[in-house]
């Protein structure tokens, strides 16, 4: 793969664009950085002073400055100056410690913070895995970048700082020490620009080692039952493998960046070496000078290593801005390090449903040419709609574009007549509620599952639960609410799991409830009551996916698809005339009369 | 695959399993090791010369010798560049085939355990676990011994030219790294439980991100962000809090050294000035001094950074080790000749709990004959699913026995096992992959044509007809709808022609065209076919077309069996609960 052909080396974040970020972070937390970089100033340029003593200690015993303090006075400044430093590091670094974590969580609470609240439909760019390792080593490449800013700015005043100090003893040794410093930063800017490509190379290697570990142990009953184990494990060696080769490729040319400036530093003593020699032999050079001389041009090198650095940790952010920013799909730029984006916990209230039109709705799958195309369909307060269809109709489809999980391309939606401008900020609690067709609970309490952040008393919790005919389940788990349901509610059957959702949709206490198929695993006398419990309540307005007789039966209208538009609609009697699909469909689902 | 419990590695038998393999790398790597030790401690002694040579005076050399000196330094400088680099690359090598190869075997680890264990997990924190953990011991492979071994070498180096200046400056000087030495590991210790506390902080957090991730759809239709965002503040909280702690200890090992080091320079400066002016040493010898003791500082600093990296490394591997000392609580069968006709299935007096305070399954008894098919009915949690995973040995029974072939499943080995069971559950689990790899689950061995053949034959033909690639399209989230994942799912089990099937609700979410089509599917599986007798077959069934197929009929209740008997029999004895289902006029779903 060359550099040039991939799209991705051109991430439009490339020019600056890493540093608008750097400086949102930074900007967000003005205290931390602000000691930060202070510290660090104090940490480099402090040890100036050393080059100074040391040089008077040489003078005083070469005999070349035979007055002024005693040596022993000298060893005792020197000893001090060394330490001073690292007083001022400890409170240098314990700030920066406190910043670092501080950048990454807030880049963590602006991806996260936008994929659960920001308004439009959201699509993952990749798997769960990969985006797990957009959050730890992505957020980290930025917090990186301005670590750069801070250990340069220190750089910068005492390079400044030796550079004069060396000018005003011997200007033109003092040029000769320079010359390595300037081939380090072209040097160091080159390599950069390749350590760029093979950052990101590793990066999406690693990505891929990690989602793959992640959905392995995401599908663990399905890959043990199938003996799978040692097929999976091979196919884990071959991206480790791939793996290793990029990184190795990115290690190598970060070892570059690092050596180079070490032993540019030391071509340049021995630069120092080649032209003092003259001078120190005519004496009008001292043994002092040649002592701050090394002592300067040694660490003088860090400096410009550090612009090397800064300029590789700044494509290396890039890459990374530019993979944590295609998890911000429709963001505002710079969204992704922009501060004080708060979660707005629910929708406004709004006015009661009483009625809601849908026009022309049609939203596809990019490339797949799935999808919905121009639906219609009105739903009135307190009636039940069914949609039904085959697989693959675009039944759940219609309800994720309907409720902005999905994008729309064409079409609208009218609630109470007026037009909803972004479903996916709209279509929430307390207007509408919804149960997924393959529900997730998390790793948390029951009650806190039920209740995602809701202020609601236990009795509210069992009165959703009593309604999705959970309580009978409840009454058998040990601990009752506090139970922890696991990961992904794995510790629940399927049918529990679908009613601890659906205990969830109602507690939201939303006037349009919308269930994909939220009886699919339950069994008949729970599903009877489920649906008398649900509709006989009154006053909720339902749009439901179902399979299911009882549902057809109580429906107030039936939305039949076929291939993506609606094929037939009406109520059961009326369909049972007019659709010979529909027919087909309810003699299958309901053919088990015959083997009375 | 071996599933008895790994023996937890210590860091010396780390090495001795993952370095082993590649000792000519580890023999060039030393090699190039000594190299860059002699060409740092050359710098000093030409800097030595050029002061003692280039002031005027009795030692005073030709300029053109100066001028060596000068070039000798510079050559040196671009050759430890060139040592460098390589021993970068060899390091590098050595460290990732290391980590990979255990990433691998902590992979097949977890792989190997019960579901008891991954219960518990989340695929988040097994990333952590398999990935992250081992990402911080690879330093350790590459660098930790080289390291300390090179820096030992460049320290005694240092000593014992000092010494072969001056045996008194020379002994001081030892003393004073002794004491540093001592003193960095000290400080260096305190750190460890640290470290590992950032590391699970950080766990936690990307099983949290995880989870949420997966299940953002949920969060949003029901506006949890406040939540999933307040819930992300505290465990933020308590990464940052773990990671400051941390952090101080290495400051504390750094400023540790630096202050070292500067007592160092000290003491080599007053040895060197005393000396000077007895006249027993050169100004030149006296530089000497300043420069080794500055030397010091880098290998003295990197032990102590390769301490912290060990500590953090050890972190790492106390958590790899915990995770290697989990047995699974499955302990692989002795093995067992399983024919490949299809077998007969017994369950003898089955109760198993997950937790020892509810059992799920009580004293469950059932025969079925080689070539029958079983229905299971029941409410949900009844213990039908728990009943089929405890076939596979996903968790281990309790008391009692399950015979296949009126052999006890547990003499088997789990692939014997496994090799013989074909499953279709409701929730299919798809991978990032190509359409090939997720209906062969990565089996190469499965020729294109038999493959498409299945596809075709169970009802897949437009999926593979809509997609660009073919069998080698890549399968995306969300690029199947739940119908066809679920006959996906069907054509598993297809290719592996096992001689037993269950079908864990496999119809229960289908439109009524698929369930045709899912029909058809099971026909074929439940048919005899010339050449090949009737499979056995379990079923837990929602619908009455599927309780058809049954010859024999068992129903759950709260775990324990509440009936069982000939399908024909039960529905035609008036007093059988299962005549009452039929009876109840329930259509579509049964209890």
């Amino acid at each position: 793969m060359s550099a040039a052909a991939d799209p991705a080396d051109r991430v439009p974040v490339g020019q600056g664009g890493a540093w608008r970020h750097g400086w949102g972070l930074a900007r967000a937390h003005p205290g931390l950085f602000t000691v930060t970089v202070l510290g660090y100033v104090g940490f480099y340029s402090l040890p100036l002073a050393n080059g100074l003593i040391l040089k008077a200690v040489f003078d005083r015993l070469s005999g070349h400055a035979p007055a002024g303090l005693s040596v022993w006075t000298l060893v005792g400044l020197l000893l001090g100056a060394q330490l001073l430093p690292q007083l001022v590091l400890f409170g240098a670094n314990a700030a920066w410690n406190a910043f670092a974590y501080a950048m990454e969580a807030m880049l963590r609470r602006n991806i996260l913070g936008f994929l659960v609240a920001a308004p439009g439909p959201k699509r993952l760019p990749a798997s769960v895995g990969d985006l797990v390792s957009r959050f730890r080593d992505d957020a980290q490449a930025v917090v990186w970048f301005v670590e750069a800013w801070v250990d340069l700015s220190g750089l910068i005043v005492f390079t400044i700082g030796a550079l004069a100090i060396m000018a005003s003893i011997n200007p033109s040794v003092a040029a000769v020490a320079a010359v390595p410093m300037v081939l380090i930063v072209f040097l160091t800017n080159h390599l950069a620009l390749r350590i760029h490509h093979y950052r990101r190379i590793n990066r999406e290697a690693t990505a891929r080692v990690t989602g793959f570990i992640g959905e392995t142990f995401g599908a663990v009953q399905a890959i043990q039952v199938a003996s799978a184990e040692d097929r999976m494990l091979r196919h884990l060696e071959v991206l480790n493998d791939a793996r290793r080769k990029a990184a190795i490729n990115d290690q190598i040319f970060n070892a570059m960046l690092d050596t180079v400036s070490n032993n540019m530093g030391r071509i340049g003593l021995g630069l120092v070496l080649l032209i003092s020699a003259g001078a120190l032999r005519q004496g009008s050079f001292s043994v002092g000078d040649f002592t701050l001389f090394v002592a300067y041009t040694g660490f003088a090198s860090v400096g410009p290593q550090w612009i090397g650095r800064l300029l590789a940790r700044r494509r290396t952010a890039a890459v990374s801005i530019g993979r944590m920013e295609a998890v911000l799909e429709g963001a505002a730029p710079y969204a992704l390090t922009a501060g004080g984006a708060g979660v707005r916990p629910i929708a406004d209230p709004a006015e009661a449903l009483e009625t809601l039109v849908v026009r022309g709705l049609t939203s596809t799958y990019p490339g797949t040419g799935r999808g919905i195309e121009n639906i219609d369909f009105t739903l009135r307060r307190g009636g039940l709609t069914v949609i039904a269809g085959e697989v693959g109709a675009g039944k759940t489809t219609l309800i994720k574009a309907l409720i902005g999980l999905i994008p729309i391309q064409t079409g609208e939606i009218l609630w109470n007549g007026a037009l909803v401008a972004d479903p996916a900020s709209f279509m929430i609690p307390p207007r509408c509620a919804y149960t997924a067709q393959v529900p997730r609970l998390f790793s948390e309490s029951l009650r806190d599952n039920l209740l995602m952040g809701l202020g609601e008393d236990d009795e509210a919790v069992t009165r959703a639960i009593t309604l999705a005919i959970l309580d009978e389940d409840l009454a058998g788990m040990d601990g009752g609410l506090d139970i922890m349901v696991g990961s992904r509610g794995v510790t629940l059957s399927g049918g529990q799991l679908q009613r601890a959702a659906a205990a969830r949709m109602f507690l939201r206490g939303a006037d349009l409830l919308i269930l994909d198929d939220a009886s699919s695993a339950l069994d008949v006398r729970t599903e009877q009551l489920f649906w008398s419990r649900l509709l006989d309540g009154g006053g909720r307005t339902c749009l439901v996916v179902s399979h299911r007789p009882e549902a057809y039966r109580r429906a107030d209208e039936i939305i039949l698809l076929s291939h993506g538009q609606v094929e037939a609609r009406g109520t059961l009697e009326s369909l049972l005339e007019t659709s010979d699909t529909f027919r087909q469909t309810w003699r299958d689902i309901t053919h088990a009369g015959e083997a009375r | 695959m071996t599933r008895s419990p790994a023996k937890p590695l210590g860091f010396t038998q780390l090495l001795k399993t993952y370095l082993a393999p590649q000792a000519p790398r580890v023999v060039i790597l030393a090699a190039l090791l000594f190299t860059g030790v002699g060409l740092q401690l050359l710098g000093p002694q030409i800097l030595k010369r050029f002061v003692d040579s280039a002031v005027p005076g009795p030692a005073a050399l030709p300029m053109a010798t100066l001028w060596g000196l000068a070039g000798l330094y510079i050559a040196a400088a671009l050759l430890t560049q060139a040592a460098q680099v390589a021993t970068t690359w060899f390091s590098e090598q050595v460290g990732w085939t290391a980590t990979n190869s255990l990433r691998r075997d902590l992979a097949a680890h977890a792989l190997g355990l019960d579901l008891t264990f991954h219960n518990a997990k989340t695929p988040g924190e097994l990333i952590e676990r398999v990935d992250g953990d081992v990402t911080a011991l690879a330093t350790f492979f590459s660098q930790f011994v080289l390291q300390i071994l090179g820096s030992g070498l460049l320290l005694a180096g240092i000593l014992i030219l000092i010494t072969v200046q001056d045996w008194r400056v020379g002994g001081v000087m030892t003393v004073f790294a002794a004491v540093a030495a001592f003193a960095i590991s000290r400080v260096t210790l305190i750190g460890g439980p640290r470290w590992t506390a950032e590391r699970q902080a950080r766990s936690e957090m990307a099983g949290f991100l995880e989870e949420r991730l997966g299940g953002l759809d949920d969060i949003r239709a029901n506006a949890g962000g406040a939540h999933v965002m307040r819930r992300h503040a505290a465990i933020s909280a308590s990464l940052n809090h773990a990671g400051r702690r941390a952090g101080r200890i290495g400051m504390a090992v750094n400023a540790a050294i630096n202050a070292l080091y500067a007592v160092g320079l000290a003491i080599a400066l007053i040895g060197g000035v005393l000396l000077f002016r007895r006249h027993e040493v050169t100004l030149g010898t006296v530089y000497l001094f300043v420069q080794y003791t500055g030397m010091m500082a880098m290998p003295l600093a990197l032990i102590g950074m390769q301490l912290q990296q060990f500590q953090s490394a050890g972190a790492g591997l106390g958590r790899v080790r915990d995770l290697q000392a989990i047995a699974s609580r499955i302990v692989d069968g002795p093995g067992l000749d399983l024919p490949r006709r299809p077998p007969g299935v017994t369950f003898r007096d089955v109760s198993f709990a997950y937790d020892a305070a509810a059992p799920v399954l009580r004293d469950v008894c059932f025969d079925l004959a080689p070539g029958e098919t079983l229905g299971l009915l029941g409410r949900t949690g009844s213990g039908k699913s728990t009943l089929i995973r405890l076939l596979f040995r996903l968790y281990e029974i309790g008391e009692g026995a399950i015979l296949i072939d009126g052999q006890d499943i547990r003499r088997a080995t789990l692939a014997q096992l496994r090799a013989r069971i074909g499953v279709v559950t409701q929730e299919v689990q798809l991978f990032e992959a190509t359409v090939r790899d997720n209906v062969t689950l990565f089996d190469p061995a499965l020729s294109d044509a038999r493959v498409l053949e299945v596809l075709e034959d169970i009802g897949l033909g437009p999926l593979l007809a809509r997609l660009p690639a073919g069998l080698d399209s890549d399968l995306t989230a969300g690029g199947l709808s739940a119908g066809e994942a679920q006959l996906l799912a069907f054509a598993r089990v297809f290719l592996r022609d096992p001689a037993l099937v269950v079908l864990d609700e496999a119809s229960s979410r289908l439109d009524p065209a698929t369930d045709r089509l899912v029909e058809r599917a099971m026909d074929k599986l439940l048919s005899p076919t010339p050449g090949a007798p009737r499979r056995t077959a379990i079923i837990i069934a929602h619908k009455l077309a599927t309780v058809r197929r049954a010859d024999r009929i068992l129903i759950l209740d709260h775990g324990r069996v509440a009936e069982w008997g000939d399908r024909a029999t039960l529905a035609s004895d008036p007093a059988s609960q299962f005549a009452g289902l039929l009876r109840s006029g329930v259509e579509g779903v049964l209890q």
